[in-house]
């Protein structure tokens, strides 16, 4: 039997008051990043921020589009000048 | 008395308290150079020599606060009863005469004038010399506090979502720097600028360093209050790693004066 090759699986994180919320999504499988991508463009319509961010977590960047090939996404809720 | 410097995560136990507070005492005691006058100290002045050494007690001399003993007589001479606890005037049984220098303002200068064959330990310090001491020593006091504790720690996660947030910084930032944020109780970020940021959980403002001089303190918050104080490090680490300026134009910014930090780079998160 031929094993199927899958790749890597990638989260999104939404800063919420539970702490966070994760959706993982595997860039072949349509649906999963299908939700992914709904959720992160709900939360962006809230006024959140969101950043691509790297494995060792030094490197983030302002993303304003869903990437399906970003490792991780951290979505936050509005921020201001306190 | 001696300081104890304990390590940044260790836990004071009740016993430990009880010592320090034990060994404050003894300093105190200490720090006037001489012992209550009492029969167990007048044995032990006899038999617990260190310092000075005398078959001849009237040659020597000592200090003794006045103001405890209630020295007020303008004589030369003071009297104690043969228990060396209480003065007594000289009519009474004068067994154990003490001549005194009224030089000083708070401290006599005590000659025991005892016949008999007795070694005496003595501190043969002027009373400018007590004085000096005394003030030395709290300078020392005041520049070295005797327990030092950590005044930042992240305590334990009290509610769910805060443990879900430290979960999801752990993945971000790593076990090491984790490790580091949960005992210091905040996490560094050096920005592109070089820039240092301390930022603490919570509404804490986020403290910027140059050089090693604290120059001005941040303060961005998330609008929803709600969120967990572990998820506000994960909301700054991240904008100040993107843009250091956008982070700035958010915030308001309070401008502080100087101050010193010492950097650990190991566990600083460099942004690239």
């Amino acid at each position: 039997m031929e094993a199927v090759k899958t790749s890597k699986k990638r989260t999104l994180r939404i800063l919420d008051s539970s702490g966070d919320r994760r959706l993982v999504w595997r860039k072949e499988s349509d649906d999963e990043v299908k939700e992914a991508k709904k959720a992160f463009r709900e939360a962006l319509a809230k006024g959140a921020l969101a950043y691509k961010v790297d494995n060792d977590g030094e490197r983030s960047k302002q993303i304003r589009e869903f990437d399906p090939e970003a490792e991780e996404i951290v979505v936050m809720p509005m921020v201001t000048g306190g | 008395m001696a300081t104890t410097h304990y390590r940044r995560n260790h836990r004071i136990s009740k016993n430990e308290i009880k010592y320090a507070k034990f060994d404050l005492k003894q300093h105190i005691k200490q720090q006037y150079l001489y012992e209550p006058l009492n029969q167990t100290t007048i044995d032990n002045l006899a038999t617990d020599v260190h310092k000075y050494t005398t078959n001849n007690a009237a040659a020597t001399d000592f200090y003794i606060n006045k103001a405890e003993y209630n020295i007020t007589s303008a004589s030369n001479e003071l009297y104690w009863d043969a228990d060396y606890t209480t003065a007594a005037t000289a009519s009474t049984t004068d067994k154990y005469i003490w001549t005194y220098d009224d030089s000083s303002n708070d401290y006599v200068n005590v000659q025991w004038d005892h016949t008999g064959n007795v070694n005496v330990q003595i501190n043969s310090l002027s009373a400018e010399e007590i004085k000096r001491l005394e003030i030395k020593e709290r300078f020392k006091r005041n520049l070295a506090p005797d327990i030092l504790i950590r005044r930042f720690s992240v305590g334990k996660a009290k509610k769910p979502s805060e443990s879900r947030a430290r979960e999801a910084l752990l993945q971000l930032i790593g076990p090491d720097r984790f490790r580091r944020y949960l005992k210091n109780g905040f996490a560094s970020i050096r920005g592109k600028s070089g820039r240092i940021y301390q930022i603490f959980p919570g509404h804490k403002m986020t403290k910027v360093w140059e050089k090693g001089q604290h120059i001005e303190d941040l303060c961005v918050v998330m609008v929803d209050s709600s969120l967990p104080p572990s998820d506000s490090v994960i909301m700054r680490m991240l904008m100040i790693l993107d843009s250091e300026e956008a982070f700035r134009q958010v915030a308001n910014v309070f401008p502080r004066g100087q101050g010193n930090f010492a950097i650990n780079n190991d566990y600083v998160i460099q942004a690239a």
